[in-house]
């Protein structure tokens, strides 16, 4: 793989005592659209946090040994504005619509990165919202917006930030099959439009039907990384998270 | 951010227009030929309009509610007087550099204080404003300590209600014209959820220190009118945490978290409470007190939320002009 655009090194993060990464090294390449999976305080949403630069409170920003390199410089430990400004977005795991506002002007505060004015950035979370089509609901308040809307909102917000790199922490959590359905067609047209994803997702229906590698992480170590095929037949991640699920196939 | 303001002073509706020139108009002719008394109280009415529309920037719209804005106040008081008895300024220079020695204050304090949130941030400004009050109070040679610091009479009420009002109408003016503009947008992200403001490429740090020090300029430069035409002030008065109580109080009973509640709030409660005090003398204080309570039960958003309910059927956010 030459140049990749996100190269994790040897991270680990600690909380007290808690490992919540150890070690973990892998590379993405431009275009390719990757899910990490792994079975519940495995680390998955705490790695993307790290590194994307969100800090819990109290807590050293960024890894607490190895490094993060995105588009070939090292990042550890930035804040997260400056790795949006880098082009890195992160939609979260519990959706966090800015309350009190319209979904255009949700989309617009993501677009304030790539611009100074606000009425420009309205025109950008317009174009952003049609990407995720929720161009006919711009004017809606978001508490009126359904969760599958919600969801969608999100990574319209995301997408506002003009990012190279969009990190989805369970995008589809909550969403009835249809919903899937259609929420792994719009992460497929926006892995198509040039934007590398990566996707932390429990719906394996959806990680299995998108992704082009899956990396799996357990007790906060990488334990697999492959084709899905291949990982699904690794004896270790049928141990640790896809014994049950591949038995009941 | 000039782009979107001219953009929006295209699209601010004519009502707002209208009512700036009315207050600017009224204001350069009531300065000529209105009461003194009326011109007093007129000056402090637009003195909480200053100091509730500049909490509003910090606490209202970032959402950091700060129980120390009286010090930014204090401090531009002292300072003015202090450049013009030590330093021999002109006053008009004296008044500008309150604000700006002010702001830089506040630029100062940003850094540790803006890292506390919630009630923390809210005691941390009340000891702030303490502390300003206690070092103000024991830099004798300097403010003249306890016994207050003196000025010659400068300017008279007539011209402070004008410098007063003419400052509000400024301040609420460039308040509605940023409405739609990175920084208060940024501050109504930040306020909705700083996490994801952070991520979405907000630089939340820098954007609360620019709040904070312009919700401390304009309070500056109040304080400043202020001890020009009083003449003198002390630290009982300059760092008064009922004047603080005052400002949230107004601000919340207008609308927090809108542009014109921080107007509305001091006109209702000034009036409101200048009439109890004429008609019910020994008893003008329980009287309020029991309204306050009453709003706060049936009107907890505020007038403006309220009447904005009344007229268009749905809940308005805050940050709406």
């Amino acid at each position: 793989m030459s140049d990749p655009l996100l190269s994790v090194r040897n991270l680990s993060k600690r909380f007290g005592g808690v490992v919540a990464n150890d070690d973990i090294s892998f590379d993405i390449a431009a275009g390719e659209l990757v899910s990490i999976i792994g079975p519940n305080g495995a680390g998955k949403s705490t790695l993307f946090k790290t590194v994307c630069g969100v800090t819990p409170p109290r807590s050293k920003r960024g890894p607490d040994s190895g490094k993060v390199f995105f588009r070939g410089r090292d990042t550890s430990g930035f804040a997260a504005h400056r790795m949006c400004e880098a082009g890195l977005a992160l939609v979260f795991q519990e959706t966090e619509p800015l309350k009190g506002m319209t979904a255009l002007e949700n989309a617009a505060i993501g677009a304030l990165v790539r611009t100074g004015s606000f009425h420009e950035a309205l025109r950008l979370g317009g174009q952003a919202l049609e990407r995720v089509e929720l161009g006919h609901r711009a004017d809606i308040m978001v508490d009126e917006l359904t969760l599958a809307e919600r969801r969608r909102l999100e990574i319209g917000r995301a997408l506002a930030t003009e990012p190279v790199l969009l990190l989805l922490d369970e995008a589809m959590a909550g969403l009835t099959p249809t919903e899937v359905q259609s929420a792994v067609a719009l992460v497929q047209r926006i892995a198509g439009d040039g934007v590398t994803v990566i996707l932390i997702e429990h719906v394996l229906q959806a990680v299995m039907a998108v992704s082009q590698r899956i990396i799996v992480l357990d007790r906060g170590r990488k334990i697999a990384d492959g084709t899905p095929s291949d990982v699904v037949a690794d004896p270790a991640v049928i141990t640790a998270y896809l014994g049950s699920e591949l038995s009941n196939a | 951010m000039l782009a979107d303001i001219i953009e929006n002073a295209k699209t601010l509706p004519r009502a707002w227009w209208i009512g700036i020139l009315a207050a600017v108009g009224f204001t350069l002719v009531y300065a000529q030929t209105g009461s003194p008394y009326y011109q007093s109280f007129l000056m402090s009415l637009a003195m909480y309009v200053v100091l509730c529309s500049s909490w509003n920037i910090i606490s209202g719209f970032a959402g950091y509610i700060s129980f120390g804005h009286v010090a930014f106040w204090g401090l531009g008081a002292y300072l003015t007087a202090i450049l013009i008895n030590n330093a021999a300024m002109p006053w008009p220079v004296a008044l500008i550099g309150a604000g700006v020695i002010t702001a830089a204050f506040a630029a100062l304090i940003s850094h540790p204080l803006l890292r506390l949130s919630g009630v923390y941030f809210a005691i941390a400004m009340l000891a702030m404003a303490e502390a300003v009050k206690v070092v103000v109070s024991y830099a004798r040679p300097i403010t003249g300590g306890g016994g207050g610091i003196y000025l010659r009479p400068l300017i008279g009420v007539d011209d402070a209600f004008l410098m007063m009002s003419l400052l509000a109408i400024v301040l609420v003016a460039m308040i509605a014209l940023m409405m739609k503009t990175r920084f208060i947008q940024s501050l109504l992200a930040i306020r909705n959820n700083e996490t994801a403001s952070d991520s979405l490429g907000i630089p939340t740090a820098r954007t609360k220190m620019f709040a904070l020090v312009t919700s401390a300029f304009f309070p500056a430069i109040a304080g400043g009118i202020y001890i020009l035409n009083t003449a003198f002030i002390d630290p009982k008065t300059a760092f008064d945490i009922s004047i603080t109580i005052n400002t949230i109080l107004m601000t919340v009973f207008g609308g927090i978290g809108t542009v014109l509640g921080p107007v509305l709030g001091p006109i209702a409660f000034m009036i409101l409470s200048e009439g109890l005090w004429t008609n019910f003398p020994f008893v003008h204080k329980a009287l309020l007190g029991v309204i306050i309570i009453l709003l706060v039960l049936f009107l907890p958003t505020g007038i403006v939320p309220a009447i904005r309910k009344v007229f268009t059927g749905r809940k308005v956010a805050r940050g709406t002009p």
